[in-house]
């Protein structure tokens, strides 16, 4: 058991843009510590040294934003759909291995290399945040905000996985999941703004249909009420104004289980082709 | 050990395997013939669950693999032009094969050594040569000794040497018991391995049974005679009723007949005081094969 998953790690960082979106997170958990730390403005300094003991967040939290979700899609994307191109999936599916067993294991393989992954920034942000600002506080809600921030990233990662699936095309899918991404992102920035400028909340209700609300808000959402809120608004780079945390796990199951649905029906009800590039 | 009954699969509406049955037994080496595009490769992906059939029915070691894949336990398999995982080298792919397949891990040296690919183990597989690649996806499908081995045009880009080695290995393996059921262009490799031949030709088979009646069926019957005295041979040989057609080819005399009495030709040859070297039906696969698709 677990072979599979073992050889979806292995071919996952095989992949020159896995590794490349890996150097660039952790080049960006360094940086974003850095400019912080370095900051040369005596008043901005002034600002935040309250914040200093809640600075653990800052590396944590970031990443949910957008670049983890980047991370979950090049993951994703290639996961099944690099194997049909490949032609390497005859090599399992000619053997004792069920088509559900096959894909649970990639997709088990490709959720715990994110999950890697994340734990490194993560491992990362507090020994930068205590290595710099001291002694940290509120260190103990980490744990629930790992498992949102995971939670969350659900949503791409599984749109991803499940167009590398359906199109069976490595490149389309991470082109295709990213536009998802950056459009629902943006529509919902817009949305956000006319609702302010307009102060008709239906703008901000229509926001949260969309797959990124639930993706991008439910930890900054979760810690909307925490002692570092003023932290967590600053970090929330597409600060909505609902707090329901509840619609937010609700939009994160639906976006999530839909793709989900659709590639373990994909798979199992199609032919699989000859290699097909 | 594997029986296609009936299958029937079509793309895009069109039928590409119409009715098509086919069995190999126990201890028999069966090959599937015929042009590109013939339903070959389609067949032999149903077989393998790749591809799931409209109608009709696949069983191996008698379960239905589509509900049962413990039985690829006992399957090997070599696909064709094989996609192994690139970035891998070819002693991972063995290991991980071994791991999954339950083998010991000890197989995987004596594999490569038979393969002849000890010395290239540890080069990715991205690296390898088409021929280099073969070579481990045939000790891949060996590994853990499968009592059925399903080869996809085991021979593409080998070298004559190995596939003279690989054709061995096989004829090896048949005697031993293993059931092998091969596609192939080869027809040399047809003709010395197998016991049974389909021909398959635009979805439909044309032809079952073994080398002798393919060659009867499509070729009629040609005997080939080696001795001395040619000429006088052939004018002996032409004189006989059912003797169709003789002509010389180099030192061979080869006689075409109308129907098969190869024994009271012999017969005739001997009690006639003529000295034969040699006297065998001529298997021309080839033009066998060439005739059958032509008229088909």
């Amino acid at each position: 058991m677990l072979e599979i998953l073992f050889y979806e790690w292995k071919r996952a960082i095989s992949r020159k843009k896995f590794i490349v979106l890996l150097i660039v997170s952790l080049f960006f958990e360094i940086a974003v510590y850095l400019a912080v730390y370095l900051v040369p403005s005596e008043r901005v300094r002034v600002l935040l040294t309250p914040l200093y003991p809640y600075m653990w967040a800052l590396g944590v939290l970031l990443p949910q934003s957008l670049l983890l979700h980047f991370l979950a899609i090049s993951i994703a994307s290639g996961s099944m759909s690099e194997e049909y191109e490949q032609g390497t999936i005859d090599f399992f599916l000619t053997k004792a291995i069920t088509r559900s067993r096959f894909l649970a294991e990639k997709w088990l393989g490709s959720f715990s290399l994110l999950t890697l992954v994340y734990l490194i920034m993560v491992v990362l942000s507090v020994v930068f945040s205590y290595g710099f600002f001291g002694l940290q506080q509120d260190i103990n809600v980490l744990p629930e905000t790992i498992l949102s921030v995971l939670f969350s990233s659900l949503v791409f990662f599984n749109i991803a996985f499940m167009i590398g699936e359906v199109l069976r095309r490595s490149s389309l899918s991470f082109i295709i999941s990213s536009s998802i991404l950056i459009g629902s992102v943006l529509i919902s920035t817009v949305l956000s703004f006319i609702s302010l400028l307009t102060h008709s909340p239906q703008y901000e209700v229509i926001s949260e249909y969309l797959p990124s609300w639930g993706a991008t808000q439910l930890p900054f959402i979760l810690l909307s009420s925490s002692p570092f809120s003023t932290l967590i608004q600053a970090l929330d780079l597409i600060p909505t104004t609902s707090t329901n945390v509840i619609v937010a796990i609700l939009s994160v199951l639906i976006y999530a289980l839909i793709p989900a649905l659709l590639s373990v029906i994909s798979f199992l009800g199609r032919d699989i082709p000859k290699k097909v590039s | 050990m594997i029986e296609a009954e009936g299958i029937v699969k079509k793309y895009n509406g069109k039928e590409v395997l119409s009715n098509v049955s086919l069995n190999v037994n126990k201890g028999e080496f069966v090959s599937l013939i015929g042009p590109n595009g013939a339903g070959k490769t389609t067949l032999v992906r149903i077989i393998l669950t790749l591809i799931k059939p409209e109608r009709g029915l696949v069983t191996i070691l008698g379960k239905n693999p589509y509900k049962d894949k413990s039985v690829f336990k006992h399957l090997g398999y070599v696909q064709e032009l094989p996609n192994l995982p690139p970035f891998m080298t070819g002693r991972e792919v063995l290991f991980l094969s071994a791991k999954i397949k339950g083998v010991k891990k000890e197989e995987v040296d004596e594999l490569l050594d038979l393969v002849g690919m000890s010395e290239f183990a540890n080069r990715q597989v991205a690296k390898y040569s088409k021929g280099m690649t073969q070579r481990i996806a045939i000790a891949e499908a060996l590994l853990g000794n499968p009592e059925i081995l399903v080869l996809d045009e085991p021979n593409i880009g080998i070298d004559p040497i190995f596939s003279l080695k690989v054709r061995e290995l096989f004829d090896k393996l048949k005697r031993n018991g293993s059931s092998i059921l091969m596609t192939s262009h080869e027809l040399e490799d047809v003709r010395k391995l197998s016991d049974k031949v389909y021909m398959i030709y635009k979805g439909k088979i044309l032809f079952e049974g073994n080398v002798e009646d393919l060659v009867k069926k499509f070729l009629g019957i040609q005997v080939i005679i080696e001795g001395e005295e040619l000429e006088k041979i052939s004018n002996f040989v032409s004189s006989l009723e059912y003797v169709k057609k003789v002509f010389k080819e180099g030192k061979k005399l080869v006689v075409s007949m109308s129907e098969d009495k190869r024994e009271e030709l012999l017969k005739a040859l001997v009690e006639s005081g003529f000295h034969i070297r040699g006297f065998y039906m001529d298997l021309n696969l080839e033009e066998a094969y060439s005739r059958a698709i032509s008229n088909a």
